[in-house]
Protein backbone atom coordinates (compact mmCIF):
# COMPACT_ATOMS: atom_id res chain seq x y z
CA UNK A 1 0.00 0.00 0.00
CA UNK A 2 1.24 3.48 -0.89
CA UNK A 3 2.41 5.59 2.06
CA UNK A 4 -0.03 8.44 2.79
CA UNK A 5 1.12 12.03 3.20
CA UNK A 6 1.61 13.22 6.78
CA UNK A 7 -1.37 15.56 6.64
CA UNK A 8 -3.47 13.75 9.22
CA UNK A 9 -0.51 13.45 11.60
CA UNK A 10 0.17 17.16 11.31
CA UNK A 11 -3.48 18.10 11.85
CA UNK A 12 -3.71 15.79 14.85
CA UNK A 13 -0.62 17.35 16.37
CA UNK A 14 -1.90 20.90 15.79
CA UNK A 15 -5.27 20.06 17.32
CA UNK A 16 -3.58 18.63 20.40
CA UNK A 17 -2.39 22.13 21.20
CA UNK A 18 1.16 23.18 21.89
CA UNK A 19 3.64 21.79 19.40
CA UNK A 20 6.88 20.59 20.93
CA UNK A 21 10.18 21.94 19.67
CA UNK A 22 11.31 18.43 18.75
CA UNK A 23 8.15 17.98 16.68
CA UNK A 24 8.69 21.30 14.90
CA UNK A 25 12.31 20.40 14.23
CA UNK A 26 11.21 17.13 12.64
CA UNK A 27 9.13 18.98 10.03
CA UNK A 28 10.28 19.67 6.51
CA UNK A 29 10.08 23.29 5.33
CA UNK A 30 6.80 22.78 3.49
CA UNK A 31 5.28 20.95 6.43
CA UNK A 32 6.14 23.96 8.58
CA UNK A 33 4.30 26.21 6.13
CA UNK A 34 1.34 23.85 6.18
CA UNK A 35 1.25 23.93 10.00
CA UNK A 36 1.42 27.70 9.85
CA UNK A 37 -1.41 27.92 7.31
CA UNK A 38 -3.52 25.31 9.04
CA UNK A 39 -3.40 27.23 12.32
CA UNK A 40 -5.06 30.14 10.56
CA UNK A 41 -7.17 28.23 8.03
CA UNK A 42 -8.17 24.97 9.73
CA UNK A 43 -10.10 23.74 6.74
CA UNK A 44 -8.02 20.90 5.32
CA UNK A 45 -10.06 17.78 4.84
CA UNK A 46 -13.42 19.55 4.95
CA UNK A 47 -16.00 19.05 2.24
CA UNK A 48 -15.70 21.54 -0.55
CA UNK A 49 -18.09 24.44 -0.66
CA UNK A 50 -20.90 24.23 -3.16
CA UNK A 51 -20.90 26.55 -6.16
CA UNK A 52 -24.18 28.36 -6.70
CA UNK A 53 -25.91 27.55 -10.02
CA UNK A 54 -24.53 29.73 -12.82
CA UNK A 55 -27.93 31.36 -13.46
CA UNK A 56 -28.09 32.53 -9.85
CA UNK A 57 -24.59 33.94 -9.95
CA UNK A 58 -25.41 35.78 -13.17
CA UNK A 59 -28.51 37.30 -11.61
CA UNK A 60 -26.58 38.38 -8.53
CA UNK A 61 -23.99 40.01 -10.79
CA UNK A 62 -26.76 41.99 -12.45
CA UNK A 63 -28.18 43.40 -9.20
CA UNK A 64 -26.54 46.83 -9.60
CA UNK A 65 -28.27 47.32 -12.93
CA UNK A 66 -31.57 45.63 -12.05
CA UNK A 67 -32.25 47.61 -8.88
CA UNK A 68 -32.34 51.23 -9.95
CA UNK A 69 -31.85 53.94 -7.40
CA UNK A 70 -34.99 55.99 -7.07
CA UNK A 71 -34.65 59.51 -5.92
CA UNK A 72 -38.16 59.81 -4.60
CA UNK A 73 -39.00 57.73 -1.60
CA UNK A 74 -42.70 58.32 -1.61
CA UNK A 75 -43.54 56.11 -4.52
CA UNK A 76 -41.31 53.19 -5.26
CA UNK A 77 -41.80 50.57 -7.87
CA UNK A 78 -40.17 47.33 -6.78
CA UNK A 79 -38.30 45.08 -9.15
CA UNK A 80 -38.50 41.32 -9.15
CA UNK A 81 -35.18 39.99 -7.89
CA UNK A 82 -35.86 36.31 -7.60
CA UNK A 83 -38.65 33.85 -8.25
CA UNK A 84 -38.49 30.22 -7.15
CA UNK A 85 -40.60 29.23 -10.14
CA UNK A 86 -37.92 30.63 -12.39
CA UNK A 87 -35.12 28.86 -10.53
CA UNK A 88 -33.64 26.11 -12.67
CA UNK A 89 -34.34 22.67 -11.20
CA UNK A 90 -31.78 19.92 -11.20
CA UNK A 91 -32.88 17.18 -13.56
CA UNK A 92 -33.34 13.82 -11.95
CA UNK A 93 -33.42 15.09 -8.37
CA UNK A 94 -36.67 14.08 -6.79
CA UNK A 95 -38.65 16.52 -4.73
CA UNK A 96 -37.13 19.69 -6.10
CA UNK A 97 -40.17 20.81 -8.09
CA UNK A 98 -42.55 22.59 -5.79
CA UNK A 99 -45.56 23.46 -7.92
CA UNK A 100 -47.64 24.58 -4.94
CA UNK A 101 -44.96 26.71 -3.35
CA UNK A 102 -43.55 29.94 -4.60
CA UNK A 103 -41.09 32.42 -3.18
CA UNK A 104 -40.74 35.85 -4.71
CA UNK A 105 -38.40 38.58 -3.73
CA UNK A 106 -38.56 42.22 -4.76
CA UNK A 107 -36.17 45.08 -4.24
CA UNK A 108 -36.96 48.77 -4.12
CA UNK A 109 -34.23 51.10 -2.99
CA UNK A 110 -33.42 50.03 0.59
CA UNK A 111 -36.52 47.86 0.94
CA UNK A 112 -36.74 44.15 0.35
CA UNK A 113 -40.17 42.57 0.00
CA UNK A 114 -40.51 38.81 0.28
CA UNK A 115 -43.65 37.02 -0.75
CA UNK A 116 -44.10 33.37 0.02
CA UNK A 117 -47.10 31.44 -1.27
CA UNK A 118 -48.29 27.93 -0.58
CA UNK A 119 -51.35 26.13 -1.87
CA UNK A 120 -53.09 23.80 0.55
CA UNK A 121 -56.42 22.09 -0.02
CA UNK A 122 -57.30 24.36 -2.90
CA UNK A 123 -56.55 27.56 -1.04
CA UNK A 124 -53.52 29.82 -1.30
CA UNK A 125 -51.81 31.04 1.86
CA UNK A 126 -49.54 34.04 1.64
CA UNK A 127 -46.85 35.55 3.80
CA UNK A 128 -45.24 38.86 3.01
CA UNK A 129 -42.32 40.33 4.85
CA UNK A 130 -41.04 43.85 4.39
CA UNK A 131 -37.49 44.63 5.44
CA UNK A 132 -37.15 48.37 5.39
CA UNK A 133 -33.78 49.62 6.40
CA UNK A 134 -33.83 53.25 5.34
CA UNK A 135 -37.54 53.72 4.97
CA UNK A 136 -39.51 55.67 7.57
CA UNK A 137 -40.31 53.67 10.67
CA UNK A 138 -44.00 54.04 10.18
CA UNK A 139 -47.04 51.86 9.97
CA UNK A 140 -47.30 49.83 6.82
CA UNK A 141 -50.24 47.87 5.49
CA UNK A 142 -50.70 45.72 2.44
CA UNK A 143 -53.22 46.29 -0.31
CA UNK A 144 -54.22 43.18 -2.19
CA UNK A 145 -56.71 44.39 -4.76
CA UNK A 146 -59.39 46.08 -2.66
CA UNK A 147 -58.42 44.17 0.46
CA UNK A 148 -56.24 45.63 3.21
CA UNK A 149 -54.00 43.34 5.21
CA UNK A 150 -52.52 44.64 8.46
CA UNK A 151 -49.18 43.57 9.85
CA UNK A 152 -49.35 40.90 12.52
CA UNK A 153 -47.45 41.03 15.81
CA UNK A 154 -44.68 39.02 14.19
CA UNK A 155 -44.21 41.75 11.61
CA UNK A 156 -45.56 39.69 8.73
CA UNK A 157 -48.54 40.19 6.48
CA UNK A 158 -50.60 37.01 6.22
CA UNK A 159 -53.73 36.21 4.30
CA UNK A 160 -55.44 33.42 2.40
CA UNK A 161 -57.54 33.38 -0.73
CA UNK A 162 -58.80 31.04 -3.42
CA UNK A 163 -56.82 32.88 -6.08
CA UNK A 164 -53.35 34.35 -5.96
CA UNK A 165 -53.10 38.14 -6.25
CA UNK A 166 -52.10 39.89 -9.42
CA UNK A 167 -51.17 43.11 -7.70
CA UNK A 168 -49.80 43.81 -4.26
CA UNK A 169 -48.95 47.24 -2.89
CA UNK A 170 -47.45 48.26 0.40
CA UNK A 171 -48.82 51.50 1.75
CA UNK A 172 -47.32 53.52 4.57
CA UNK A 173 -49.28 55.87 6.81
CA UNK A 174 -47.03 58.74 5.71
CA UNK A 175 -48.23 58.23 2.15
CA UNK A 176 -45.25 56.27 0.82
CA UNK A 177 -46.02 53.28 -1.34
CA UNK A 178 -44.10 50.34 -2.66
CA UNK A 179 -45.77 48.84 -5.67
CA UNK A 180 -44.90 45.30 -6.64
CA UNK A 181 -44.90 44.52 -10.35
CA UNK A 182 -47.77 42.45 -11.71
CA UNK A 183 -47.28 38.79 -10.86
CA UNK A 184 -48.16 36.05 -13.31
CA UNK A 185 -49.24 32.81 -11.65
CA UNK A 186 -49.19 30.68 -14.80
CA UNK A 187 -46.41 28.20 -14.45
CA UNK A 188 -44.88 26.91 -17.62
CA UNK A 189 -43.74 23.32 -17.15
CA UNK A 190 -40.57 22.32 -18.96
CA UNK B 1 13.36 18.47 -12.74
CA UNK B 2 9.95 20.06 -13.21
CA UNK B 3 9.94 23.72 -14.20
CA UNK B 4 8.64 26.14 -11.59
CA UNK B 5 6.21 28.96 -12.33
CA UNK B 6 8.49 31.90 -11.61
CA UNK B 7 6.00 34.26 -13.17
CA UNK B 8 3.36 33.60 -10.54
CA UNK B 9 4.96 35.59 -7.75
CA UNK B 10 5.54 38.56 -10.03
CA UNK B 11 1.90 38.67 -11.02
CA UNK B 12 0.50 38.22 -7.51
CA UNK B 13 0.54 41.92 -6.71
CA UNK B 14 -1.67 42.69 -9.71
CA UNK B 15 -4.13 39.88 -9.12
CA UNK B 16 -4.62 40.00 -5.36
CA UNK B 17 -6.98 42.80 -4.53
CA UNK B 18 -8.38 42.93 -1.03
CA UNK B 19 -12.12 42.84 -0.40
CA UNK B 20 -11.95 46.44 0.70
CA UNK B 21 -10.38 47.60 -2.57
CA UNK B 22 -12.91 45.69 -4.66
CA UNK B 23 -15.80 46.89 -2.50
CA UNK B 24 -14.80 50.54 -2.89
CA UNK B 25 -14.72 50.18 -6.66
CA UNK B 26 -18.08 48.37 -6.67
CA UNK B 27 -19.63 51.19 -4.65
CA UNK B 28 -18.35 53.68 -7.23
CA UNK B 29 -20.39 51.83 -9.83
CA UNK B 30 -17.67 49.57 -11.20
CA UNK B 31 -19.75 46.64 -12.38
CA UNK B 32 -16.69 44.43 -12.94
CA UNK B 33 -15.71 44.91 -9.28
CA UNK B 34 -19.18 43.88 -8.11
CA UNK B 35 -18.96 40.80 -10.31
CA UNK B 36 -15.54 40.00 -8.84
CA UNK B 37 -17.04 40.08 -5.34
CA UNK B 38 -19.94 37.85 -6.35
CA UNK B 39 -17.54 35.40 -7.99
CA UNK B 40 -15.28 35.42 -4.95
CA UNK B 41 -17.99 34.67 -2.42
CA UNK B 42 -20.82 33.01 -4.34
CA UNK B 43 -19.98 29.54 -3.06
CA UNK B 44 -19.62 30.80 0.51
CA UNK B 45 -23.09 32.36 0.52
CA UNK B 46 -24.72 29.40 -1.20
CA UNK B 47 -23.03 26.87 1.08
CA UNK B 48 -24.09 28.76 4.21
CA UNK B 49 -27.70 28.60 3.02
CA UNK B 50 -27.48 24.88 2.27
CA UNK B 51 -25.70 24.07 5.54
CA UNK B 52 -28.57 25.75 7.36
CA UNK B 53 -30.86 23.09 5.95
CA UNK B 54 -32.59 25.12 3.24
CA UNK B 55 -33.91 23.36 0.14
CA UNK B 56 -32.25 24.25 -3.15
CA UNK B 57 -35.12 26.60 -4.03
CA UNK B 58 -34.92 28.37 -0.66
CA UNK B 59 -31.14 28.46 -0.79
CA UNK B 60 -31.42 30.22 -4.15
CA UNK B 61 -33.79 32.72 -2.62
CA UNK B 62 -31.50 33.27 0.34
CA UNK B 63 -28.56 33.71 -2.05
CA UNK B 64 -30.33 36.48 -3.95
CA UNK B 65 -31.45 38.13 -0.74
CA UNK B 66 -27.91 38.25 0.62
CA UNK B 67 -26.44 39.90 -2.47
CA UNK B 68 -29.34 42.30 -2.77
CA UNK B 69 -28.94 43.23 0.91
CA UNK B 70 -25.22 43.82 0.35
CA UNK B 71 -25.88 46.09 -2.60
CA UNK B 72 -28.50 47.99 -0.66
CA UNK B 73 -26.10 48.37 2.27
CA UNK B 74 -23.37 49.93 0.17
CA UNK B 75 -23.69 53.33 1.83
CA UNK B 76 -23.74 51.88 5.32
CA UNK B 77 -21.25 49.03 5.37
CA UNK B 78 -18.69 50.13 7.93
CA UNK B 79 -16.03 47.44 7.76
CA UNK B 80 -15.58 46.33 4.15
CA UNK B 81 -12.49 44.39 5.19
CA UNK B 82 -14.89 42.08 7.03
CA UNK B 83 -17.12 41.59 4.02
CA UNK B 84 -17.03 37.78 4.12
CA UNK B 85 -18.15 37.80 7.76
CA UNK B 86 -20.97 40.19 6.83
CA UNK B 87 -22.08 37.85 4.04
CA UNK B 88 -22.01 34.79 6.31
CA UNK B 89 -24.02 36.58 9.01
CA UNK B 90 -26.59 37.90 6.55
CA UNK B 91 -27.02 34.55 4.78
CA UNK B 92 -27.31 32.77 8.13
CA UNK B 93 -29.94 35.17 9.45
CA UNK B 94 -31.90 34.93 6.26
CA UNK B 95 -31.69 31.10 6.26
CA UNK B 96 -32.96 30.94 9.83
CA UNK B 97 -35.73 33.39 9.04
CA UNK B 98 -36.74 31.41 5.97
CA UNK B 99 -36.70 28.13 7.89
CA UNK B 100 -38.99 29.62 10.52
CA UNK B 101 -41.26 31.13 7.90
CA UNK B 102 -41.35 27.84 6.03
CA UNK B 103 -42.33 26.00 9.21
CA UNK B 104 -45.18 28.42 9.79
CA UNK B 105 -46.61 27.28 6.47
CA UNK B 106 -46.70 23.57 7.24
CA UNK B 107 -49.27 21.80 9.36
CA UNK B 108 -48.63 20.93 13.00
CA UNK B 109 -48.24 17.21 12.39
CA UNK B 110 -45.57 17.88 9.77
CA UNK B 111 -43.90 20.34 12.12
CA UNK B 112 -43.31 17.74 14.81
CA UNK B 113 -41.37 15.63 12.31
CA UNK B 114 -39.21 18.54 11.20
CA UNK B 115 -35.61 18.48 12.43
CA UNK B 116 -34.21 21.60 14.06
CA UNK B 117 -32.57 23.22 11.07
CA UNK B 118 -31.08 26.25 12.74
CA UNK B 119 -28.70 24.50 15.07
CA UNK B 120 -25.56 24.55 12.91
CA UNK B 121 -22.78 25.60 15.27
CA UNK B 122 -20.98 28.92 14.84
CA UNK B 123 -17.64 27.18 14.46
CA UNK B 124 -18.79 25.56 11.23
CA UNK B 125 -19.59 28.95 9.72
CA UNK B 126 -16.29 30.36 10.87
CA UNK B 127 -14.60 27.44 9.15
CA UNK B 128 -16.62 28.07 6.01
CA UNK B 129 -15.47 31.67 5.98
CA UNK B 130 -11.86 30.59 6.41
CA UNK B 131 -12.32 27.96 3.73
CA UNK B 132 -13.63 30.60 1.39
CA UNK B 133 -10.63 32.84 2.02
CA UNK B 134 -8.27 29.97 1.45
CA UNK B 135 -10.12 29.10 -1.75
CA UNK B 136 -9.80 32.70 -2.94
CA UNK B 137 -6.06 32.41 -2.42
CA UNK B 138 -5.86 29.07 -4.18
CA UNK B 139 -7.94 30.40 -7.10
CA UNK B 140 -5.29 33.02 -7.74
CA UNK B 141 -2.52 30.49 -8.16
CA UNK B 142 -1.43 28.83 -11.35
CA UNK B 143 -3.32 25.68 -12.22
CA UNK B 144 -0.50 23.33 -11.39
CA UNK B 145 0.13 24.75 -7.92
CA UNK B 146 -3.57 24.89 -7.18
CA UNK B 147 -4.05 21.29 -8.18
CA UNK B 148 -1.02 20.12 -6.23
CA UNK B 149 -1.93 21.94 -3.02
CA UNK B 150 -5.55 20.86 -3.22
CA UNK B 151 -4.52 17.24 -3.62
CA UNK B 152 -1.84 17.36 -1.01
CA UNK B 153 -3.30 19.45 1.74
CA UNK B 154 -6.88 20.49 1.21
CA UNK B 155 -8.74 17.63 -0.47
CA UNK B 156 -11.29 15.87 1.79
CA UNK B 157 -9.50 12.54 1.40
CA UNK B 158 -5.80 12.08 1.95
CA UNK B 159 -3.72 10.83 -0.99
CA UNK B 160 -0.40 9.10 -1.07
CA UNK B 161 2.58 10.81 -2.70
CA UNK B 162 2.38 8.37 -5.59
CA UNK B 163 -1.28 9.23 -6.20
CA UNK B 164 -0.55 12.95 -5.99
CA UNK B 165 2.29 12.61 -8.48
CA UNK B 166 0.04 10.69 -10.86
CA UNK B 167 -2.93 13.04 -10.54
CA UNK B 168 -0.95 16.25 -10.74
CA UNK B 169 1.29 15.09 -13.55
CA UNK B 170 4.39 16.08 -11.57
CA UNK B 171 7.35 13.74 -11.35
CA UNK B 172 7.53 12.00 -7.96
CA UNK B 173 11.00 13.37 -7.20
CA UNK B 174 9.93 16.94 -7.95
CA UNK B 175 6.97 16.95 -5.56
CA UNK B 176 8.98 18.19 -2.58
CA UNK B 177 10.53 21.34 -4.08
CA UNK B 178 7.40 22.23 -6.04
CA UNK B 179 4.99 21.89 -3.14
CA UNK B 180 7.25 24.03 -0.99
CA UNK B 181 7.40 26.71 -3.64
CA UNK B 182 3.60 26.55 -4.08
CA UNK B 183 2.93 26.80 -0.35
CA UNK B 184 5.17 29.84 -0.13
CA UNK B 185 3.27 31.42 -3.02
CA UNK B 186 -0.05 30.67 -1.35
CA UNK B 187 1.13 32.26 1.86
CA UNK B 188 2.20 35.34 -0.02
CA UNK B 189 -1.12 35.59 -1.89
CA UNK B 190 -3.11 35.21 1.33
CA UNK B 191 -1.00 37.92 2.90
CA UNK B 192 -1.61 40.29 -0.01
CA UNK B 193 -5.33 39.57 0.15
CA UNK B 194 -5.21 40.62 3.79
CA UNK B 195 -6.31 37.15 4.90
CA UNK B 196 -3.16 35.95 6.56
CA UNK B 197 -1.19 37.38 9.45
CA UNK B 198 1.54 34.78 9.31
CA UNK B 199 4.35 35.82 7.04
CA UNK B 200 7.44 34.71 8.91
CA UNK B 201 8.61 31.21 9.56
CA UNK B 202 7.25 28.88 12.25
Amino acid sequence: MAKPTRRQDLIKAIKKGKLSQSFLRSLTEDEKIFVELYREFPTAGLDRMVDAPAALVKRACEIPVSVPVHQRLRSLVANLVSDSWATPQVAGVRGTTEIDHRSLRFGAEAAIVMLRAEKQRGEWHFLVELSETDLPQSQWCLKVGSRTVERTETGLFEWSSKRPPKSVDLVCDDGSTIQLPEISWKRTTK
Amino acid sequence: MEPIDHGVVASISNMSRTDEQIWKDACKGDHAAWKELVDRYQSLVYTVALRNGLSMADASDCFQHTWLALWQSRKRLKEPERLSAWLVTTARRESIRMSRQSRRMVSDECLSAEPDRSATPDIEFEQLEQQSKLQTGLDQMGERCRKLLNLMFFAPEEHSYEQIAAKSGIAFNSLGPIRRRCLEQLKEILGKLGFSHVRGKV
